[in-house]
Parts: C-alpha cells; sequence; structure tokens
C-alpha cells in the first residue's frame, strides 16, 4: 500500500488531498487540508505552503510526511487576472460655488437669499438690502444669536445664517425669527463675502428643493440658458440633502468634463474592434463579443487605459519570466461603477459620484514554471513529485464526486482573480475557459463604490452579512431578525452598521444599511452572474446553456453566502441545476482539483 | 421627580451647576429636551443611574466636579455608559450631544 497526495495551488489557498492506493490500484481517500498559498501562483515560494498543507494533512492521519510515496501537483492554468478602475467623469468647481451637505441637525427653515456678511461686520449692513451671515467657530451661539435679534430688531434683513460649529440648532432657537441656518461647515474662512448666495434648509423629513433644481438656482442667479447647463452638476450633486448652500461668484464655474480615457483595441484572428472606454462597459462588452477569437488586447498608448493595461501586461511577464511582447491578454471585463471624489474646493468636504469603468483583463502565458516548484519540493520531501493534468480536468473529475450529478457535467470555478469554466462529457472530453473578473473585482467595486478606501474592509463586507447596533443589547440583521446580547455591547458600535464576523466590525463611514447590501449584491451580480452566462455560453454544446443539464459551482467564491444563489436563480430560467458542489459529499465546494489529482492517477490517461 | 415629558433628566451637584450649560447645548442641538434637578451631594455615577430612572426617556446625566456621566437604565447601576471630563467644554458639549444621540439611535460623536 502506498500514499498518494493531490495539491492544488490557487492564487489564496493551496488544497491537499490524501488517498492511499492498494496493490490492485484501488484508491481510498482519507484525508485533506487547506492552507494559504505562499507566494506568488507558480513560484517556489509556493513550496512552503505545499509542506505545511501537506503536513496538517498526514498529521490528520497519524502519519509523517516521510510516509508520502507520490505527489501530483495541479498543472495551474497559467491565467492571471488583474483590476483597475479609471474615472471616466469628473468635476471641478472653481471659486466654491456650493456647499451642499447633511448636518444631522440643521437650524431652522426656508430659502433665504442675500449677500454673504460676517456677523463682525454686521453694523455695515444697509437697509433693504437681504443678507446672510457667516459665523465662524470662535463666536459662540449665544453672542451670535443676541446680534442677530438686535439687528433684526433695527429693521435689518436677515435671511439666513451659516455656522461653522454644530450649532444651528441652538442658534435658531434664541432667533425671534425663522431664518435657514446651515451648520458644520469645515471650511468656513474660504467662504467669499460679499456676493449673493442662497441658504436652503428643509423641514425634517423632506429634501430640499429650489437649490437641488436647475432652474430654482437660475432663477436666484438670474442665469441665461448657457449658464444653466453649467449648473447642473451643482444641482445633481444637491439632490437628497436636507440643506444647502449655493453661491455664485463672479468667476465661478462648475463643468463636468470628461477625461479621455483612451480608446481599447481588440485584435483577433479575423477581426478587430476599436472601442472608446468613455462609452461605457456596455459598448466594451460587445466590441469584446464581436470578436470571435481574441489573440491581446491593448490601451492607446499614453492614456489611462493603455497604462493600466500595460502594467498588467508587465506583471504578468515578470511572474512567468516570459518576454513582454508574448504576454497576451484573452479576455476582459468592463463594468460601469461610480467613484466618490473629492470635490476640490469644496467647503464641508463634498464629494461627487463620478462615474468610471471598471477593468478586469486576464493574461495567458505558455506555462507556469510549475515543475520548478515540483523539483524544489522533491529535493525537500524525498517523494516522486510529478506535475499532472490541465486544471480544468481535474476540477471536472473531482466535481463529478459530488453526489446527484451525471454527465455532461458542467462545472463553474468561482476563484478570486478569474472565473473558471469547463464542462466534463460522457466521452470524458473536457472543454474549459477561463474569463477575466471574480471575486477580486467585487472586493474592489464595493470599495470604490461605498467610498471606504479599505480594502480590508471592503473584503469582509464582501463575504458577510452586515446588521445594525439598534441598542446596546440588541443589533438588526439585515433579514430584518433581531439578535440580542447578555453584555452591553461597546458604545463605539452604538446606532453603527457592523459586519458580522466572529466578532463585529464597526463601519465609521455614514452609509445605511440598505446601501451597503444594495452595492454588495449588485457588485456580485455584475461580476459573477455576468461571467457565469458568458463562461457557459463559450463550452457548451452548439454553445446552447440547455445543452448542459447540471452545473456544479466550485472555488472559494463558491463558499459566498449568496453568489451561489444568484447564479442558480439565474440560471434556473435555462433549466438547469446549478448549486454549490460537494466534494466526495464531504468538502463542499473545496479539494475539487486536488480529488481530481488523486482519483486521476490510476486512470493513466491525464 | 419623574419627567412627564420625553426629557433626559440632568442631575448636577451644587458646585457643578457651571458646567450645566455647555452639557445643556449638546442636549439642545439635537433637538431632545431635558429636565434639570441640582442636589447638594453626589458622584456623577451615582446621579446618572437615578437620573436614568427619573427619565421618561430612560437616559439621564450626572454631573459633579470632576465628570459629566450619561447613562441609560438598562445599563447595571453606577456604570455609566461614558464619562467626560468637566474640564474640557469640548467633552462636555459631546456628553450633552451623545446622550441624545443615544435616544436618537445614532452613532455617537467622539
Amino acid at each position: 500500500m502506498s500514499f498518494i497526495a493531490g495539491v492544488d495551488i490557487g492564487n489564496s489557498t493551496t488544497e491537499v488531498c490524501i488517498a492511499s492506493v492498494q496493490d490492485n490500484k484501488e484508491i481510498q481517500i482519507i484525508s485533506s487540508s487547506l492552507t494559504m498559498t505562499t507566494g506568488v501562483k507558480g513560484t517556489t515560494k509556493n513550496v512552503e505552503g505545499i509542506i505545511n498543507a501537506l503536513k496538517v494533512a498526514m498529521n490528520k492521519i497519524g502519519k509523517d510526511l516521510l510516509d508520502l510515496d507520490i505527489i501530483r501537483l495541479n498543472e495551474a492554468a497559467p491565467v492571471i487576472g488583474d483590476t483597475s478602475m479609471e474615472t471616466i467623469t469628473e468635476t471641478i468647481i472653481t471659486e466654491s460655488t456650493m456647499i451642499g451637505h447633511n448636518p444631522s441637525t440643521p437650524g431652522g427653515i426656508g430659502l433665504g437669499i442675500g449677500d454673504l456678511i460676517r456677523i463682525d461686520k454686521l453694523d455695515t449692513m444697509q437697509k433693504g438690502k437681504s443678507y446672510i451671515v457667516v459665523i465662524p467657530e470662535d463666536v459662540d451661539y449665544e453672542i451670535a444669536s443676541y446680534a442677530i435679534n438686535a439687528f433684526l430688531k433695527a429693521g435689518y434683513e436677515i435671511v439666513g445664517a451659516i455656522a461653522q460649529k454644530d450649532e444651528g440648532v441652538l442658534i435658531s432657537n434664541r432667533l425671534t425669527k425663522i431664518i435657514p441656518i446651515l451648520d458644520e461647515v469645515k471650511y468656513i474662512d474660504k467662504l467669499p463675502l460679499g456676493i449673493k448666495g442662497a441658504v436652503e434648509v428643509a423641514d425634517s423629513g423632506y429634501t430640499i428643493k429650489t437649490l437641488s433644481n436647475p432652474y430654482g438656482i437660475a432663477s436666484i442667479f438670474n442665469l441665461d440658458a448657457n449658464e444653466t447647463g453649467q449648473i447642473v452638476p451643482v444641482a445633481k450633486s444637491l439632490v437628497g440633502t436636507r440643506s444647502a448652500v449655493v453661491i455664485k461668484t463672479p468667476k465661478g464655474e462648475v463643468r463636468e468634463k470628461v477625461i479621455p480615457t483612451g480608446s481599447l483595441y481588440i485584435i483577433g484572428k479575423a477581426t478587430s474592434e476599436k472601442v472608446n472606454v468613455d462609452s461605457g462597459s456596455e459598448e466594451i462588452m460587445k466590441a469584446l463579443a464581436r470578436v470571435a477569437e481574441i489573440e491581446d488586447i491593448e490601451g492607446e498608448t499614453g492614456t489611462n487605459i493603455g497604462g493600466m493595461i500595460s502594467s498588467v501586461k508587465n506583471v504578468m511577464a515578470e511572474l512567468t519570466e516570459t518576454r513582454l511582447q508574448d504576454v497576451k491578454i484573452k479576455d476582459l471585463l468592463a463594468i460601469d461603477t461610480t467613484l466618490p471624489v473629492k470635490v476640490q474646493g469644496g467647503l464641508a468636504g463634498e464629494t461627487f459620484m463620478e462615474k468610471a469603468v471598471a477593468v478586469a483583463a486576464m493574461v495567458k502565458a505558455e506555462k507556469l514554471p510549475m515543475l520548478k516548484v515540483a523539483r524544489v519540493l522533491e529535493e525537500k520531501l524525498g517523494s516522486t513529485v510529478t506535475v499532472a493534468g490541465v486544471e480544468a480536468v481535474m476540477a471536472a473529475i473531482g466535481a463529478f464526486t459530488t453526489p446527484g450529478v451525471k454527465l455532461p457535467l458542467g462545472i463553474l470555478d468561482l476563484g478570486s482573480g478569474s472565473t473558471d469554466a469547463a464542462v466534463l462529457d460522457e466521452k470524458g472530453i473536457v472543454k474549459s475557459t477561463h474569463l477575466a473578473g471574480a471575486g477580486e473585482l467585487i472586493t474592489m467595486l464595493i470599495n470604490s463604490e461605498l467610498g471606504l478606501k479599505d480594502r480590508t474592509l471592503a473584503e469582509e463586507i464582501k463575504k458577510n452579512p452586515v446588521a445594525k447596533v439598534e441598542s446596546l443589547y440588541h443589533i438588526r440583521m439585515e433579514n430584518r431578525e433581531v439578535k440580542f446580547f447578555n453584555t452591553p455591547l461597546d458604545p463605539k458600535y452604538f446606532g453603527r452598521v457592523v459586519v458580522l464576523k466572529n466578532e463585529m466590525i464597526p463601519i465609521y463611514a455614514d452609509i445605511s444599511l440598505e446601501k451597503i447590501v444594495e452595492v454588495r449584491r449588485s457588485a456580485k451580480k455584475r461580476v459573477f452572474v455576468e461571467n457565469a452566462l458568458r463562461a457557459l455560453k463559450d463550452i457548451a454544446p452548439m454553445n446552447n446553456l440547455r445543452n448542459i443539464p447540471n452545473i456544479v459551482l466550485v472555488g472559494g467564491s463558491a463558499l459566498d453566502f449568496e453568489i451561489p444563489e444568484m447564479i442558480m436563480n439565474e440560471l434556473s430560467k435555462y433549466k438547469i441545476v446549478a448549486g454549490r458542489g460537494n466534494i466526495r459529499g464531504v468538502e463542499g465546494p473545496r479539494n475539487a482539483v486536488a480529488t481530481g489529482l488523486v482519483l486521476s492517477y490510476t486512470y493513466g490517461r491525464y | 421627580m419623574k419627567t412627564k415629558k420625553p426629557a433626559i433628566k440632568v442631575f448636577a451637584t451644587k458646585a457643578s451647576e457651571g458646567f450645566l450649560k455647555e452639557v445643556l447645548a449638546g442636549i439642545e442641538e439635537e433637538g431632545v429636551l431635558y429636565e434639570v434637578e441640582i442636589t447638594e451631594y453626589g458622584s456623577s455615577r451615582e446621579l446618572s443611574t437615578k437620573a436614568a430612572n427619573l427619565s421618561l426617556l430612560e437616559t439621564g446625566i450626572g454631573i459633579d466636579e470632576e465628570f459629566a456621566s450619561i447613562t441609560i437604565c438598562k445599563l447595571p447601576e453606577n456604570n455609566p455608559l461614558e464619562s467626560y471630563s468637566c474640564l474640557n467644554n469640548v467633552q462636555l458639549r459631546l456628553a450633552g450631544s451623545n446622550a441624545a444621540r443615544i435616544i436618537k439611535g445614532m452613532p455617537l460623536k467622539y
């Protein structure tokens, strides 16, 4: 009897499957394990992780590493995905023409239009003109309200106020007249004084009406049609806020400009396509679909997309030790997204949601240097190490151990760098494909669309459900369920949205639970549902999805708590049975390739 | 005396009356009502529990010469949620606004 191990080195995890082989070649699988991959997939740095994984698996059955006779490594598909994002619009506001934000407690209510004047200059006011008072943080609310009351009594027209500190309600409560007061304006000293402005505060429960309407702003500042067109980005960014200020400076200028992001050249065997990245993801994907067999994809040199594409190629060239010109991009997934960008010249830290295109590219090299990994491993352990089998074939053989499947069997490997698919037919022939865009791209979309600037947090949001801390003793999950705690929660969690990992991770950014759930689910749909359909159409007999009766989902993202359901829902429209795999009836969607490597040992074919 | 309106109860010792203004401003800015009672002696911890028990909103603030403490009925006695130093006006304002924000279910300010 001998011991044999199958080892699958993935982008993020290394999986091992151990079996005993009787003299009559009967294979019995007895152990498995999973550890983090060390180093980049396909490099000798992987050896450390492989040995760790083997140790864990052998220890489980009370054996030593030295008892291993044969180790079979996967011929990892030499595909590497990389993601990047470029904004395609940029809103520039010069001379600070607006403030739009949502202080939690603005004061008063209404719309006030008048000239901006600092509170210490109130004595220079003229009768018959309207004024908006600017109150810096060193002026106490009692003094400010006393001064405003005094001038109101003397017959001056004060119609609104802008305060630096969070004192809008305090000032408002002490005034003899109700005027709109916007507070928490951080950079109040940047406000241009002596110039006409408008302050609007909506009643609680409502949002502003006039300053979020381009014609509203036009009526206040007597703008012509041309100028009204220019003010649209301001109005757009004020939609949904409870309070806002708009100031028209003489030189003030707001425009939304489109950055030239460059063109993509999709070079196929027979035809080629050129598509402008500005035109958005839908056009890019359409162009991609028109090119039958993609040879390479290039970006226009000297543009954003050009730089992005060449950096992907550089990474791949270095890794595979091939020449740069031999690295070819075989697939690309483009997705429309938004990116919060801080407004230049904003006075309260406003951000605009700029349009952006996120791109995942997939590069294929000749071969990853797996043989080198095998040699190093052999030297260290003394067992026979071979590089065996194509990854997709092994995955299909492994996935076939899932109870309840029949041939032809489709597998969808939802990884972190790429989405791979294969179909295994009755004759044992495997057809496979690799597509750009997977887990990493989802993390990037969540990170940017929620404006987190924190990849680790985005990763956690992707993997776990969220909840809102409603009191010190209970939280409400995103499915409305309530969970109670015996001891009071840390007050820093109170009122916040938290990610439900083993312990709660608070999200400090001001984002609602609904928004987080919406972004998370839509990112997953846009990447994996789109890719599942693309991949399966590619490999299905006669390119018809209905010719694959059952599909097994494997890979890290198949463990996700909602992605498999999303794909199942979509595929059930085509009468396909799809679900999370359960390798050998025990492993869940993990260990498919490692299992395939072991099982194929006696086939002698692969 | 138990508050008749939905208000935060504030207990302050005689010696700490001067700290009241900022705390109350914090509550007012958040748009919540309050009722003040002055006592002879007491620690901010004890006073906050006592105040919370008398508040219709089950939220109380206790102020002594050193600290302004905020708590809610559901918390163990004399073990306030947060205590803020009376030496700093910004901290005192925070005590008021955070007591109000607990009632409104909003994240606390720091």
